[in-house]
């Protein structure tokens, strides 16, 4: 499918940082339930935007409308506009497969198919070229070489995925993403259902990976997004209640719900 | 004390009703291969029958009723696959879904000797197709379709939302999600009903007696218009020359080889499923 010529915002110079994502009036509501009110919000290129606030404010429902994973919930009502690189991505003539190879996803649960550990990797793009075998395994090697997992699977790339451990599966599934070749990369909580040193490792890739990503991560740890968040968006009861650097609001919010959240993680809005 | 009672009644009253269903099953095995046994010998196995049954084998019984199901079976699980994608990946509407179950369930209650009435004058006389094994598999498959279908659709819808939601943010299309996931996964849900399917229309002679079947005197069919001979049929005219007692006990040796035909596919049925429940365990 044709897409949209992308135009290259020509007045990005110097520091400004280019915008991929734009969120303009978003508003989601399942059924009779408004689960996103009036959302704007944009996510720099290169960086970590962190999501934060508590569960059920709505940030899962935020960053699965950005590839349209929330396509298929039944009694899903949108309005708004996202516009990933000039194109809006709820356009009818969206072609939604396309978007999501440059849209990647990590999600809470490490998902590996019922596979190889090499035939997980190569998931994403098994169907969409002819590759050699010899070009495949150098696929599969770069990818779990930059989520550090190489060592511990080069020697039985055809073990069953399901053999690995809970983080090292996580790992696989984001080399997994990135054998895609994805521009952004949306992980929902990805670390949530993991150890602290998986959790520690997975951070600490998410920092090298921004030289060549724009990631979004979701959490509702914390300290995780402190040690990460390049910016931080904090969202409440659907309603984004404060956005900038990440730094900014660690050290001086003057929003006083962000204050009390980032003091107790709680929220009463 | 009542309560202490009350349970062990219960518990009682249960364990007995366990014990009269295992003993039902073991008792008809047990006349089964207790009348039929003494007739089965290699060369009951590997002969045709002479003097409609009461001598000779019934190799080409054993091999119409195969030929029947495999057929049947062909037919039913592209039908019963796409019946359960369906049903599972597009239809989002829940009204229509409770007709569609209404529909499977009537089909699934329609009485076999319907199905062969209705194969009869549809097929055998509307089409003037005449007595056709092939006939036979298709409405054989007619009947089994309920049971694959539910299965096939059991086994795909219970395959977790987040292997759709994965596969599709790697950007792959819903067919590819459909081809490269869930049928996979899905497949041995569905060969378990399909063997379930086949171990019931094994077994059947109402559907197929008038329209797929001869009584004697055929031999392995060389085209799609031909009878065959099947077990159920050749047991129902063993029956009834009873006063025979070679041919009565030919019947008992037939209604075993049946029996044993019907417990394999049980249980490759039970081996798969039990497989397939580990993997989606983990």
């Amino acid at each position: 499918m044709e897409q949209k010529a992308i135009k290259p915002n020509l007045s990005v110079v110097g520091k400004t940082l280019k915008e991929v994502i734009q969120i303009k009036n978003f508003q989601v509501w399942i059924k009779e339930n408004h689960i996103l009110a009036n959302i704007q919000l944009s996510i720099p290129k290169n960086e970590i935007t962190c999501i934060i606030g508590p569960s059920g404010s709505g940030k899962s429902t935020l960053i699965r409308s950005i590839n349209r994973i929330n396509d298929g919930i039944s009694g899903l009502n949108i309005q708004g506009e996202i516009i990933f690189n000039g194109l809006s991505v709820n356009d009818k003539d969206v072609d939604v497969a396309q978007l999501r190879t440059q849209i990647g996803m990590v999600f809470q649960k490490p998902c590996v198919f019922p596979k190889s550990i090499k035939e997980n990797v190569l998931f994403g793009i098994q169907h969409l070229k002819n590759l050699s075998k010899l070009e495949k395994l150098q696929i599969a090697e770069e990818h779990l070489k930059t989520v550090s997992l190489w060592k511990e699977v080069s020697h039985r790339l055809n073990d069953k995925a399901i053999s690995l451990s809970l983080g090292q599966q996580q790992r696989l599934c984001i080399a997994r993403t990135l054998a895609v070749k994805p521009e952004v990369i949306l992980l929902d909580e990805p670390t949530s259902s993991l150890d602290p040193v998986s959790t520690r490792a997975i951070e600490e890739m998410m920092v090298k990976l921004k030289e060549n990503y724009t990631i979004i991560f979701v959490t509702h740890n914390i300290q995780q997004a402190k040690r990460i968040a390049d910016n931080l968006i904090f969202i409440c009861d659907g309603k984004v209640i404060e956005q900038g650097p990440a730094s900014r609001i660690f050290s001086c919010s003057t929003n006083p719900q962000t204050k009390a959240y980032l003091r107790d993680e709680y929220c009463d809005c | 004390m009542s309560r202490k009672l009350q349970n062990n009644l219960f518990y009682a009253s249960v364990g007995i009703a366990v014990l009269i269903c295992s003993l039902i099953l073991l008792f008809l095995f047990g006349i089964i291969i207790w009348n039929g046994l003494p007739a089965i010998s290699l060369d009951f196995l590997t002969n045709s029958s002479t003097e409609f049954g009461a001598s000779g084998g019934i190799v080409y019984q054993i091999s119409g009723s195969i030929l029947l199901v495999i057929f049947s079976a062909l037919i039913c699980l592209p039908l019963a696959l796409g019946t359960a994608i369906f049903k599972s990946e597009y239809l989002k509407n829940e009204k229509a879904h409770k007709w569609i179950n209404t529909l499977i369930y009537s089909l699934n209650g329609v009485p076999s000797i319907i199905f062969g009435i209705f194969g009869l004058i549809f097929f055998v006389n509307l089409l003037n197709m005449g007595i056709s094994w092939f006939v036979g598999s298709i409405i054989l498959s007619m009947m089994i379709l309920p049971t694959v279908t539910l299965s096939a659709y059991q086994s795909i819808n219970s395959i977790p939302t987040v292997y759709r939601e994965t596969s599709s943010a790697l950007g792959l299309n819903k067919w590819q999600v459909i081809c490269h996931v869930l049928l996979p996964q899905g497949f041995s849900g569905a060969i378990t009903g399909l063997l379930i399917g086949i171990a019931r229309a094994i077994g059947e002679t109402a559907p197929i007696m008038f329209i797929a079947t001869a009584f004697s005197g055929v031999q392995l069919p060389s085209s799609f218009v031909e009878p065959v001979l099947t077990l159920p049929t050749h047991i129902l005219a063993l029956t009834q020359q009873a006063t025979n007692p070679a041919a009565l006990q030919n019947a008992w040796g037939a209604s075993l080889v049946l029996v044993m035909l019907v417990v394999i596919f049980s249980i490759s049925a039970l081996f798969i499923r039990l497989r397939h429940q580990t993997i989606s365990k983990r």
